[in-house]
């Protein structure tokens, strides 16, 4: 007999995801296109769905209760529209609904946020993506004028070895999740429990560690703002001395002082990487002979 | 706003560590706008002229810059006025401990800008695009990547500096565009590097989830807090979901073996001076980080106590280790191209590496064991961009990159055969030359280890990488016969004169392999010395007492005379 680790899964578990992981990629499968571009019949697509949901709904049962009734009804509600508009995100026909999908995946990422505490980073996803991104791939999927599906619409090349790979790589993190999971009932073992606790260190943790004595000084900073809401970040701080903050203050300011400080070289190297990938864009978009004002031909 | 609004202002010294940093990230962008500015109207050969050797002039000024703190360190007394930090202060952390500013980022960011200013003077001797002034200007942004790659303590800056550096790879692959299999190598590298970066985002942040912090000091005293030092991976499955993905994401930029596939078609693909930079300088900064974040890191999670063949990552990255060397000399044994075999051969280099890095980890003497693999990783690097020369004066001359394209070389420049036979007897390991030097040193402290703990499996390993040392021999003498056992064939362009921009990388590869053998130990105790930060960033003392730990932070307020 192999020795199972305390926080080994259950094997009814262990069986249900291996039975939810395989219909879903044999699911998957069938619902891909022909590597050679031909017709599939009408009965495989419907084998393909029925499999495929058969699969969510194990995975489904997976799930626990929420744990407040109008925060979990808000989770779920938010959690699967964004599912749901990234699937029809990838299976639109037409780019512009697409786009459209994408809009709707990335407001209810925001209304996540929003359930975090994470206020500003809502507005600012609100702001960039649905405000500036989607317009942006509209305007290019318009001027692009775009007939009919591509090639790579209509064929797909390896399916098998691409489900493979793909529910290889889901099967490894629901094992992980399962391994860590507290099961339903709250009947978990005593071990389990204890594990979960020590995988799974908070800041504030590291901030008992760190306390006054030990550890150098600016990360002990940057861990204290890093457990403080948003809301309460004090763009006023005296590194030295941290003060119980003043609710008084704007937070986004806080906000900004912390990134502009603390996080500084991140900010800045972020705009780097920015930069550089437009300028490489460009760089490469170009035809084959980029467009120069030569002295042979005369130019304005 | 009043000033009062920004709390800390960086502080002179915090400059100062990224001097040569931004002087190469302003300096592409000056080389952009003389580009599209004063040499709008200029043929392709004149700017390819004029803008290599401003951007080469760049590359002088950072190094210059880069080299002062080393000097300063080797004797503080010289430099009285110019950068008056008492180099008995600790080494610091700068930026919030998010960057690191000590003797190992100053002999890094020097080291990698000798490269640099090798691969730019290399551009210079074949034309292989038209877009000079984003070619010029990416190779000095990957750099920059490159340089704060190496320096990152942070696991948010290590990724953004990884990405800024593989992103402008990726594009300075795919430039020629008169060649097709520049793009597809371009497109390979992209991929299978967009994927893997993804993997490694994804390792980066179940770290933060299980640790509460991306500072690489903070990931280590939550890991070992509670006193047990080592714990392994046992029954820990999240972390060891985090170790694999991270893993992917170094074993892609390393290029070990279950993540190679992208090294041999991008290394085609590219123009020769591009590949002596992938091969080089992104692999330099690569080990860099890995070492800080496996060996520092997450270094109690690298096995139990007693045994290293159990559950933890120094078993995976021992299997890694022996596959990739094996797999990299076997498949280069096949090659007829000489940059495929150049590309294989680095993967096997690469798995040589991590030997030396599975010692620092396991080893009683770490920092040695660390030392050896920054010494090989400099021997490697400056002996391989010597051959990627040579890859660029085949291509410049022939058009192609066959090893057959060096027939009767031995004949027509014999001074250059000569260097070339020592860049690959270098490259195989042996006895008079940096090479075998540093395979030795790396292997010897692979083999120095007072503790039995994973002495089999390092055992195992040397004796893995010393067969395949000799296997490696086979495909580099191919390329000693091709020059002198082989006659120039009829009806073909012989090579013609190699000039400086070519000469000038062979020849300095072929003295640094030379010098390195002959006085290995300067460079080695140097490298070593710079080592022990890569194993203790960011502090010499254990952080016992708040006045040593506010030494450590608070930067040396002494006066800065600014360079001007």
């Amino acid at each position: 007999m192999i020795e199972m680790p305390d926080n080994f899964p259950a094997i009814s578990d262990l069986f249900r995801a291996i039975l939810a992981i395989v219909c879903g990629a044999i699911g998957t499968y069938l619902l891909l296109p022909h590597p050679h571009g031909r017709i599939k019949a009408r009965n495989v697509h419907i084998l393909g769905v029925g499999l495929t949901a058969l699969g969510l709904v194990l995975l489904a049962s997976f799930w626990n209760a929420p744990a407040s009734l109008i925060s979990g009804f808000f989770f779920y509600l938010f959690g699967l529209s964004a599912l749901g508009g990234a699937v029809l995100t990838v299976t639109s026909r037409n780019p512009v609904y697409s786009a459209l999908w994408f809009a709707a995946v990335v407001l209810s990422t925001a209304g996540l946020f929003l359930l975090a505490g994470a206020q500003f980073l809502a507005a600012g996803t609100i702001i960039v993506y649905a405000g500036a991104i989607i317009v942006t791939f509209l305007f290019v999927i318009m001027l692009a004028q775009m007939e009919g599906k591509a090639r790579y619409d209509r064929s797909s090349r390896s399916p098998a070895a691409a489900t493979f790979t793909s529910y290889l790589l889901l099967w490894s993190l629901v094992f992980a999740v399962l391994c860590l999971r507290v099961p339903v009932g709250g009947v978990s073992p005593a071990t389990n429990q204890a594990s979960l606790a020590n995988r799974l260190r908070p800041t504030t943790y590291l901030l008992d560690i760190y306390g006054g004595q030990m550890g150098s000084r600016s990360i002990n900073s940057v861990l204290r703002e890093s457990v403080r809401p948003t809301a309460l970040l004090d763009p006023r701080k005296d590194r030295s001395k941290v003060a119980d903050a003043d609710p008084t203050i704007p937070h986004v300011a806080g906000l900004g002082a912390t990134m502009f400080t603390d996080h500084l070289i991140t900010v800045e190297l972020s705009g780097i990487l920015l930069f550089v990938a437009l300028v490489g864009a460009i760089a490469i978009a170009q035809p084959k002979k980029p467009i120069r004002p030569t002295i042979a031909t005369p130019s304005a | 706003m009043s000033p009062t609004l920004i709390p800390n202002m960086p502080s002179p010294h915090e400059l100062l560590a990224l001097l040569p940093a931004m002087i190469l990230a302003v300096w592409g962008l000056v080389v952009l706008i003389v580009d599209f500015g004063v040499l709008r109207r200029s043929s392709s050969d004149r700017r390819q002229n004029f803008l290599g050797i401003l951007t080469l002039f760049g590359v002088l000024v950072a190094m210059a810059c880069s080299v002062v703190p080393i000097l300063h360190r080797a004797s503080p007394d010289q430099f009285p006025g110019v950068l008056n930090v008492n180099s008995s202060e600790p080494d610091l952390l700068v930026f919030f401990g998010t960057i690191a500013s000590d003797s190992l980022t100053e002999w890094v960011n020097f080291i990698l800008l000798g490269l640099l200013a090798l691969t730019v003077g290399l551009s210079l001797s074949y034309h292989f695009t038209d877009q000079w002034g984003e070619y010029f200007a990416l190779i000095l942004w990957a750099s920059v990547g490159m340089m704060l790659l190496a320096a990152s303590e942070e696991l948010l800056t290590l990724f953004l500096t990884l990405e800024t550096m593989t992103i402008c790879l990726y594009l300075a692959t795919a430039i020629e565009k008169d060649r097709k299999r520049s793009a597809e190598g371009g497109l390979k590298y992209f991929v299978y590097g967009s994927v893997s970066s993804a993997m490694f985002l994804f390792g980066l942040s179940l770290v933060y989830g299980l640790t509460g912090s991306t500072r690489l000091e903070a990931i280590q005293v939550a890991l070992s807090g509670s006193g047990t030092v080592l714990t392994g991976l046992e029954g820990n499955v999240a972390a060891a979901a985090a170790v694999l993905l991270v893993l992917v994401g170094f074993g892609f930029k390393i290029a070990a073996v279950p993540f190679h596939q992208w090294a041999p078609d991008a290394y085609e693909g590219a123009p020769a001076p591009v590949t002596a930079w992938v091969a080089t300088g992104s692999k330099i900064a690569s080990f860099v980080a890995l070492i800080k974040v496996l060996v520092y890191g997450l270094g109690t999670w690298s096995s139990e106590p007693g045994t290293v063949t159990g559950p933890g990552w120094i078993g995976i990255v021992a299997v890694i280790s022996a596959v990739t060397m094996t797999y990299g000399n076997f498949a280069a044994l096949a090659q007829k191209n000489f940059k495929r075999m150049l590309a294989y051969s680095s993967i096997a280099h690469a798995g040589y590496m991590l030997v030396g890095v599975l010692a620092a980890s396991v080893s009683t003497h770490p920092n040695e064991a660390a030392g050896t693999v920054l010494f090989y990783l400099v021997v490697y690097s400056f002996t391989n961009v010597g051959a990627f020369a040579v890859a660029a004066w085949i291509v410049r001359d022939r058009g192609t990159d066959e090893i057959a394209d060096l027939n009767g070389l031995g004949h027509t420049y014999p001074g250059m055969a000569v260097c070339i036979v020592l860049l690959m007897l270098s490259l195989i390991g042996m006895p008079p030359l940096g090479g075998f030097f540093a395979k030795i040193a790396m292997f010897a402290e692979a083999m120095n280890n007072e503790s039995s703990r994973g002495q089999v499996v390092l055992t195992w390993l040397v004796a893995i990488g010393l067969f395949n040392s000799v296997v490696s021999a086979f495909y580099y003498v191919r390329v000693l016969k091709a020059m002198f056992l082989r006659d120039v064939p009829e009806g073909v362009q012989p090579l013609g004169q190699p000039g400086r921009a070519i000469s000038i990388p062979i020849v300095l590869g072929t003295l640094v392999a030379l010098g390195t053998g002959i006085y290995p130990s300067i460079l080695q105790s140097n490298m070593q010395g710079a080592a022990v930060h890569m194993l203790h960033p960011g502090k010499l003392e254990t952080k016992t007492t708040s006045s040593s730990a506010l030494q450590l932070v608070v930067p040396a307020q002494v006066a800065l005379t600014p360079k001007s």
